[in-house]
């Protein structure tokens, strides 16, 4: 497959995952160094009503994902896969070992964009930085975290 | 900001002459960053010849409190609040160094991030934190 066909196989199996569609979540961009998703608020996602900001685990959950993708975005640089379900069977074999969110700011806009950045990938750990912004640049939270790659 | 590294190293070596001690001293400073150096010290390294987690804390955590300077100034009150560090691979072979970034200044705490590497490999972070001080006076 070509990188753009990954890159699209991973945005489907993103949309195909339940709690993503929850969340609206779309992978808008998909590169080794650089991985990006987006959601847009909704009334479902607020934790506090009268702030009408973003529920914390919604931004944990995102800042989760992103990472993971990261991670994701790394190991299929050195793999050969001829459909999206050999893209699905990598992505199955992750999890999330260890994840540390900080909350700089309330999660007010109107849409999010996070963003994940490789720290470092071995054979068999990937970490990852990852930051969530809103649609006027505001940096809302960051995180870290540690991923199993198979 | 007038602050100089110059301007840190004393302050910290009057108000906190262990940290000074240790060796750690500043050596860069900007709007929203500082840089942390540790000068090798073969007497400190853990077994395998590996700068010690412990050690690379530290300088992590003395970073933050530089940065912390170039939001409030040289006042000795801002303290740990909390700092997580990830270990990315094994450190060796130098001196250390560690670079904070400002994530967020705000009344009463500063967040910031951290990454160390070992001098002349900056392409290959060792570890990576996160931490915030509190703002105590």
């Amino acid at each position: 497959m070509t990188h753009d066909e990954i890159s699209e196989a991973v945005a489907q199996i993103t949309r195909t995952i339940p709690f993503n569609q929850v969340i609206g979540i779309r992978v808008e961009r998909f590169e080794v160094d650089h991985v990006q998703v987006a959601f847009d608020m909704r009334p479902e996602l607020v934790g506090n009503i009268p702030r009408k900001i973003l529920h914390g685990g919604v931004i944990s959950a995102t800042l989760d994902l992103v990472g993971g993708v990261t991670a994701l975005a790394s190991v299929m640089r050195d793999r050969e896969v001829s459909s999206i379900e050999e893209v699905g069977e990598v992505f199955s074999n992750f999890g999330t070992i260890d994840l540390r969110v900080d909350y700089l700011r309330p999660g007010a806009g109107e849409t999010f964009v996070a963003t994940g950045y490789v720290l470092r990938v071995g054979r068999r750990v990937a970490v990852t930085r990852m930051e969530l912004h809103n649609e006027t640049d505001v940096l809302i939270a960051v995180g870290t975290g540690t991923y199993i790659t198979g | 900001m007038d602050l100089t590294p110059d301007d840190i190293n004393d302050f910290v070596a009057r108000e906190y002459p262990a940290a000074h001690g240790a060796g750690m001293r500043c050596t860069e400073v900007g709007e929203g960053f500082a840089l942390a150096h540790w000068p090798h010290d073969r007497s400190l390294l853990r077994p395998g010849g590996l700068i010690s987690g412990p050690t690379q804390f530290t300088l992590a955590d003395l970073a933050l409190w530089y940065l912390s300077f170039t939001v409030l100034g040289l006042k000795p009150m801002a303290v740990t609040s909390d700092v997580h560090i990830t270990f990315l691979r094994p450190a060796a072979g130098g001196d250390l160094l560690a670079r904070a970034d400002l994530l967020r200044a705000g009344k009463t705490r500063i967040s910031g991030r951290v990454t160390l590497w070992v001098d002349g490999a900056q392409e290959r972070p060792v570890s990576h934190a996160v931490g915030t001080y509190g703002v105590l006076a």
